[in-house]
C-alpha cells in the first residue's frame, strides 16, 4: 500500500513540483493550499505531513499544533526563513524535522524516507535487512535463508551495521564498541574482522560496504 | 598645554616686562638724583672760591692729592653750608650726604671749549660733551673705575667763560649689578605673588572643567543616553548645556542609523526569504531535466551540471548573506538552544548529496547511535557546516569522495570531521585558512579559491559558538576540516 503524505504548501509552483516528485517516488499525496483547510484534516489518514510554515489562512505553527494534538503523525517542516526562532518553535511544538528552502528534490525525498523508514528491529531481537536475517538474542544469522556461522566479534559487527541499514558506521566507533575490549583493538584489527566476515557471507559479501573516509555500511539493497 | 600651566606662563610673560620696566624706572630716578647732587657739589665748590683759584692757576687746578697718602689731599675748602631754603642740617636726612673730599669724589675744570688746561684732567667723554652742547646743565654717565664703577657728571657753571666754565665730577658709585638685582628681585616677588593668586583663583574653574569632562566621558560611555549635570550659570555651565545639545543631536542621529540598519536587515531577510521558494522550484526543474537528458548527450549533461553548480552557488550565497546579516546583528540576534547534531549532520548531508552526485562526487556521512547535543543557533551551525561540505565537493573531481563524520568522544566534546580527496590546499596556505579577515573582496566577487564568504561565515559562526576550527592536509590528497566543541548536558 502506498504511504499517504499530507502536503500543505501555498506556493502553486512549488506545491505542484513537490507533489509530482513525491508521487513519482511512490507516495500518495494530498496537497492543500491553505492552512484553514489543513486544520479540517484528520491526521490519522496520513503517515506523514509536510508543512510550509508560511501559510495564508492559518499560521503554519497553528496547523502543527492541531496535528500534534490529535495524534502521532510525523511532521516535516518546510522553512524558507533563516530565522532560528521559527525552527526552534516548530521543534518545540513537536515537529520531527525541518527542511530549509531551497531544497533539492532528492534532498526532500531522502528526508521523507528517513521519517517513514520502518525500524530495522521488527520483532524482539530480530534484525532484517535485505537478504540478511539476524536473531541477535539467539546469536544466529541467516543470509538468503542459509545459516552462516560467525564469531562473537563478527556477529556484533554485523549487528551494529544492521541496526541502521544503509547508514555508514564510523570505524573508530566500531573499534570502541565492537572489538573485544580485553585485547588491543586497532582499525587494522577491525579491517581483518570485516575481511573474514565478508568471506563467510560468500556471494553476499557486498552486504558489507566500505565507505570512503568513514567506515562500513550494511547495504540492504544488494540482490538476494 | 594644561589650563593652569597656560595661566602661569601668561602671568610670567606679563610680569617679566613689568619688572623690567620698574627696574629701568628706578635706575632713571636714581640717575636724576645723582646728577642733581653732583651738580650741586660742583657749583658749590666753584662758587666758594674754586672759580677764582682755577682762573689764577688753571694748569694746576684742582691741586693733586699730596703724596703723603692722605685720603684726599685736594686743596679744596670744606663743603659749604646747606642751601638756606632747605632748612638746617638736621632737616636733611633724606638727602644723600654731600660729597666731601674723603668720599672719593674728584673734579676737574674745563674751558668753554670743554678742554682743560690741567694736563691731568681726563678728556671729556663725547656723549657727555654732546649732551652739554645740546644745552643741558648737567650730563651724567657711568664709567668703569678700577674694580668698581663711578658716576661722571659734566656740569655747566652759571658763567660761560674762563678755564672753569665746565666742571667734570667723578664719584664712586654703589655696585650697579646689586642695584639691578634688587630691582629684579622686587619684580620677581611681585610676579610670584600674582602667580599664586592666579593659580588659587583658577583652581575652582579647573576643578569644574575637570568634573564636566568626567561627566561627558560617562555620558559618552552610555551612548549619550544621560545628559551631563549643568551647575551654576557661568561659561562652564554654558559649555555643559552646549554639550547636552550636541549629545541630543548625536542621539537622534544614532537612532536614525539604527532604524536604517534595521530596515536594511529586514529587507535582506525578506528578500532572502522571497527568493528561497523560486530557487527551490528552479532546482526542482533542473533536477527533472537532469533525469530527462538522453544518455550519451554529453553536451546537455555538461550544461546541466554547470547549471546545477551555478544554482547551488547562488543559493549558498543567499543563505550566507542571511547568515552574515545575522552575525552582523550581534550576539543578541542569535538564538541558542540545544541542537541535535546528528540530525544536523543528516540534514547537511541530504542537502549537499544531490549536488555531489551530479558532479560524480560521493558524499558519505556517519553519526553515532547515541544522541549528541550542543548548545547553539541551529541555522547558523547548519550553514557553517554546509559551507565546509560545499567547498569539499566543489574543489573535488568526478570520482572523488567527501566524508562527513560526527563523533562523540568520551571527553564530553563533539567532533565533526569533513574530509575530502580533492585538490586540497597548498601547505603554505593552510594557516591562512584560519586567519581572520582572510577574505579580501570575496564577499562581492566570486572566489576562485576554496575560501570566500562561505568560509568567513563558518569562521564567524565557530567563533560565536566557541567551536575550534582546524584545517589539515588530507592523506594522500585533499583537505580535512574539523570542528570541535563542547557537548551540551541538556536533553
Amino acid at each position: 500500500m502506498r504511504e499517504r503524505i499530507l502536503l500543505v504548501e501555498d506556493d502553486e509552483a512549488l506545491g505542484r513540483q513537490v507533489a509530482r516528485q513525491l508521487e513519482e517516488a511512490g507516495y500518495a499525496i494530498r496537497w492543500l493550499r491553505d492552512g484553514a483547510a489543513a486544520l479540517r484534516e484528520d491526521p490519522h489518514d496520513y503517515e506523514l505531513a509536510i508543512l510550509d510554515l508560511m501559510l495564508p489562512g492559518a499560521y503554519g505553527l497553528d496547523v502543527l499544533k492541531r496535528l500534534r494534538a490529535q495524534g502521532e503523525l510525523p511532521v516535516l517542516i518546510l522553512s524558507a526563513r533563516h530565522d532560528t526562532h521559527d525552527k526552534v518553535r516548530a521543534l518545540e511544538l513537536g515537529a520531527d524535522d525541518f527542511v530549509t528552502k531551497p531544497f533539492w528534490p532528492d534532498e526532500l525525498l531522502a528526508r521523507v524516507r528517513t521519517r517513514l523508514r520502518r525500524p530495522a528491529l521488527q520483532r524482539e531481537g530480530v534484525l532484517e535487512a535485505g537478504p540478511l536475517r539476524m536473531d541477535v538474542a539467539g546469536r544466529s544469522v541467516q543470509v538468503a535463508g542459509r545459516r552462516v556461522d560467525l564469531t562473537r566479534v563478527e556477529l556484533d559487527l554485523l549487528a551494529a551495521l544492521a541496526r541502521r541499514p544503509g547508514a555508514a558506521v564510523e570505524r573508530g566507533w566500531l573499534v570502541d564498541n565492537v572489538l573485544d575490549p580485553e585485547r588491543e583493538g586497532t582499525e587494522r584489527t577491525l579491517d581483518v574482522h570485516v575481511s573474514r566476515l565478508r568471506k563467510k557471507l560468500g556471494p553476499h559479501a557486498a552486504l558489507v560496504e566500505t565507505v570512503w573516509g568513514v567506515g562500513y555500511r550494511l547495504n540492504p539493497d544488494v540482490p538476494a | 598645554m594644561r589650563l593652569r600651566t597656560r595661566l602661569a606662563l601668561s602671568v610670567v610673560a606679563a610680569a617679566l616686562p613689568l619688572a623690567g620696566a620698574s627696574v629701568w624706572a628706578r635706575r632713571d630716578l636714581e640717575q636724576r638724583r645723582v646728577a642733581q647732587v653732583l651738580r650741586e657739589f660742583a657749583v658749590t665748590r666753584m662758587e666758594s672760591g674754586g672759580r677764582e683759584r682755577c682762573e689764577a692757576d688753571p694748569e694746576h687746578f684742582p691741586p693733586r692729592p699730596g703724596p703723603g697718602g692722605g685720603p684726599r689731599g685736594m686743596d679744596v675748602p670744606p663743603p659749604p653750608p646747606p642751601p638756606p631754603e632747605l632748612g638746617g642740617d638736621v632737616e636733611r636726612p633724606r638727602r644723600p650726604p654731600a660729597p666731601g673730599p674723603d668720599d672719593g669724589t674728584r673734579f676737574w675744570a674745563y674751558g668753554a671749549d670743554l678742554v682743560s688746561r690741567n694736563r691731568d684732567a681726563p678728556p671729556v667723554a663725547e656723549p657727555l660733551a654732546a649732551e652739554i652742547r645740546g644745552g643741558a646743565d648737567v650730563a651724567l654717565q657711568r664709567v668703569a673705575d678700577g674694580e668698581g664703577s663711578a658716576w661722571e657728571a659734566l656740569v655747566r657753571m652759571p658763567w660761560s667763560e674762563g678755564p672753569g666754565a665746565f666742571v667734570l665730577v667723578r664719584r664712586r658709585a654703589p655696585d650697579a649689578d646689586g642695584e639691578a638685582l634688587a630691582g629684579l628681585l622686587t619684580g620677581v616677588v611681585v610676579a610670584g605673588g600674582v602667580l599664586v593668586a592666579v593659580l588659587f583663583a583658577s583652581g575652582s574653574v579647573v576643578r569644574r572643567i575637570r568634573r564636566l569632562e568626567s561627566d561627558v566621558r560617562r555620558t559618552a560611555a552610555v551612548r549619550y543616553e544621560q545628559p551631563v549635570e549643568v551647575r551654576g550659570g557661568d561659561e562652564v555651565a554654558d559649555l555643559a548645556r552646549a554639550f547636552n545639545d550636541a549629545a541630543a543631536a548625536v542621539r537622534a542621529h544614532l537612532a536614525d542609523v539604527v532604524r536604517r540598519e534595521e530596515t536594511l536587515r529586514a529587507f535582506v531577510a525578506n528578500t532572502t526569504h522571497d527568493v528561497m521558494t523560486p530557487l527551490t522550484v528552479l532546482q526542482g526543474h533542473l533536477d527533472a531535466l537532469r533525469h530527462a537528458v538522453p544518455p550519451g548527450d554529453t553536451d546537455a549533461a555538461e550544461a546541466l551540471r554547470d547549471a546545477l553548480r551555478e544554482v547551488d552557488y547562488t543559493t549558498s550565497l543567499v543563505a550566507n548573506l542571511a547568515a552574515a546579516a545575522k552575525l552582523e546583528a550581534g550576539p543578541d540576534a542569535v538564538l541558542r538552544r540545544p541542537v541535535d547534531l546528528a540530525a544536523l549532520v543528516e540534514r547537511v548531508a541530504a542537502r549537499h548529496r544531490p549536488v555531489a552526485r551530479a558532479q560524480g562526487v560521493e558524499l558519505n556521512h556517519a553519526v553515532p547511535e547515541e544522541r549528541v547535543v550542543a548548545e547553539g543557533d541551529v541555522t547558523l551551525l547548519e550553514q557553517a557546516l554546509g559551507n565546509v561540505v560545499q567547498n569539499a565537493i566543489r574543489y573535488n573531481r568526478a570520482g572523488g569522495h567527501v566524508a562527513l563524520v560526527l563523533r562523540a568522544p568520551a571527553s564530553g566534546r563533539f567532533e565533526i570531521r569533513v574530509a575530502d580527496d580533492g585538490v586540497g590546499v597548498a601547505a603554505a596556505d593552510l594557516p591562512r585558512l584560519t586567519e581572520r579577515g582572510f577574505r579580501g573582496t570575496s564577499a562581492r566577487t566570486r572566489p576562485s579559491t576554496g575560501t570566500g564568504l562561505g568560509l568567513d561565515i563558518t569562521r564567524g559562526v565557530c567563533d560565536l559558538h566557541h567551536i575550534e576550527l582546524s584545517f589539515e592536509p588530507g592523506d594522500p590528497t585533499g583537505l580535512v576540516v574539523t570542528l570541535r566543541g563542547e557537548r551540551s548536558t541538556s536533553a
